[in-house]
């Protein structure tokens, strides 16, 4: 009954948070510098793994797709298989888990550090609201970058599967052929359904990791607790809403 | 740029009425009253845990109380509108500083963020605060290059940046050395002299509070026990004055003991 309690109030928490920020969109302009900085520190603490996650997976899962293919006769189809798994649910999820650990748990960590020192409470007594200027940069810059990042996904997981196709002896299928199938089956419906996703998942990490961060209380010990607890709770959710926005999108 | 100018408006009175706060079970303020006339330095002296810097939180709107008043120049202090309207900063204990931020731009965010001058104003006005406060060499230095000393003046400087009508200061000369202790407290007295502004401290440092304050409160168990001038103060027989003002070291029977075996 207390776990019910406490992630009915962690929800509403956040939402309120979410309520809060979005009443400051307004004052956007004014937070461009913060918003480039989080834009930059986003794409660059983020792109190049996630370039290098999906290549991996792509690559991987073309080693599967053609091993199970092998004696069926239809390898040229492993291109549509890897292209429309990456799309619709290894990319996006795979970027969101990125986004967990490099962005979200950087958020947690710096706001429950500003909350536990104090400077949260010295920009309110200057007047000046802790979402207008420490949430509403992240939350805009988290929805400009994460359609970069997973269009990246995208790309490096596809790229993957082209040189595993090309390069594993018994797959032996030519690239053009594989990208032929792949953009054969990979619509644009169904990008915009992995990007769609992608948003929802990386707006639910920074709005959860700047909820818990904000929401820190004690010392140094308690800042630790919050990134685990940030981690996990966004993992967590992006798998579970996951399956609603599948469905939804289907 | 003198002190003066840092400054704009009038000081403003503060009062507290019957003010209580309790964290669970353990009431902290047990029905706090005080007034401080505008302009006036007013110091809350007081053991650890006395509820100071609770009653400081309060008087600021970082907390609410679960009854009682904080009249603000006849204003609500848990009102957002009042801090809107009517300037106040604190010194935080430990600074706060933004350690993300220079020291410069720890000045500048209050004009920036609330569009009150031009850049080139800005930037006159920051340096001319960190050079009143000795810090104009350290105006790109980050917090955590500082000295303690000098985050305590950096975070007066950003106070003054606001150019407050209401200045608290909780604890400003907490775990510093004598001489930069009475650097402080002189800092304080000439801020508040030459702007003219309300300044409450909290302390339990006895050579600031008996050289700047005008008045002081003497706080004990969450409760205003004394309150009067220095000179009061120093004259009073109340046996909660005299030990907090001269405790004798006692290695026969000592505090903790006390404190121990519940006597």
């Amino acid at each position: 009954m207390k776990v019910i309690t406490q992630t009915l109030d962690s929800i509403g928490t956040a939402v309120v948070l979410v309520l809060r920020t979005l009443r400051y969109l307004p004052s956007l302009p004014r937070q461009r510098q913060r918003l480039g900085e989080q834009l930059l520190f986003m794409g660059n603490a983020t792109l190049p793994l996630v370039l290098i996650l999906s290549f991996c997976i792509g690559a991987v899962l073309a080693l599967q797709v053609g091993f199970s293919f092998q004696n069926l006769g239809v390898n040229r189809y492993i291109g549509s298989v890897v292209g429309l798994a990456l799309v619709r649910e290894l990319g996006p999820v795979m970027t969101a888990i990125m986004v967990v650990g490099r962005i979200g748990s950087a958020i947690t960590a710096e706001l429950a550090s500003m909350k536990i020192y104090r400077e949260v409470d010295a920009l309110q007594t200057m007047n000046i609201p802790p979402e207008r200027f420490l949430v509403l940069p992240r939350i805009t810059a988290i929805a400009l970058i994460m359609p970069i990042l997973t269009m990246g996904s995208f790309v490096a997981g596809w790229a993957g599967g082209a040189v595993v196709c090309e390069v594993v002896p018994f797959i032996d299928l030519d690239y053009r052929i594989y990208f032929r199938t792949l953009t054969e089956f990979v619509t644009t419906d169904a990008l915009m359904d992995g990007l769609i996703k992608a948003e929802v998942f990386g707006l639910s990490v920074v709005i959860i990791a700047s909820s818990i961060g904000l929401n820190t209380r004690g010392g140094p010990r308690e800042i630790g607790q919050s990134v685990t607890r940030s981690v996990v709770a966004s993992i967590i959710f992006v798998l579970f809403i996951n399956y609603f926005i599948t469905k939804a999108l289907l | 740029m003198p002190l003066s100018q840092t400054v704009k408006k009038e000081p403003v009175a503060v009062e507290v009425k019957d003010l209580r706060k309790s964290y669970g079970d353990h009431e902290v303020l047990h029905g706090v009253s005080l007034s401080v006339a505008p302009g006036e330095i007013f110091v809350i002296m007081g053991a650890s845990g006395t509820g100071k810097s609770v009653l400081l939180k309060h008087i600021i709107g970082l907390e609410k109380p679960d009854s009682g008043e904080v009249l603000i120049g006849g204003r609500s202090a848990f009102e957002s509108s009042t801090h809107r309207d009517i300037v106040t900063a604190i010194v935080f204990q430990d600074g706060a500083l933004f350690n993300s931020m220079s020291v410069y731009d720890n000045l500048a965010l209050y004009p920036r963020e609330h569009r009150i001058y031009d850049s080139k104003t800005i930037h006159e006005k920051v340096m001319d605060t960190l050079r009143i406060l000795s810090l104009e060499n350290a105006a790109q230095k980050m917090p955590s290059e500082l000295s303690g000393g000098m985050k305590k003046r950096v975070a007066v400087a950003r106070a003054l940046m606001t150019e407050p009508q209401l200045l608290l200061y909780d604890e400003p000369t907490s775990e510093l050395d004598p001489i930069m202790s009475a650097t402080i407290s002189e800092l304080i007295a000439t801020v508040s002299r030459q702007t003219g502004l309300t300044s409450i401290v909290v302390s339990h440092d006895r050579e600031l509070s008996l050289s700047i304050g005008h008045r002081v409160g003497l706080m004990h168990e969450g409760n205003m026990t004394f309150i009067g001038a220095p000179d009061e103060l120093k004259a009073s027989k109340d046996p909660l004055v005299t030990e907090f003002l001269n405790p004798k070291i006692n290695l026969e029977n000592p505090r903790f003991r006390k404190t121990e075996n519940g006597k």
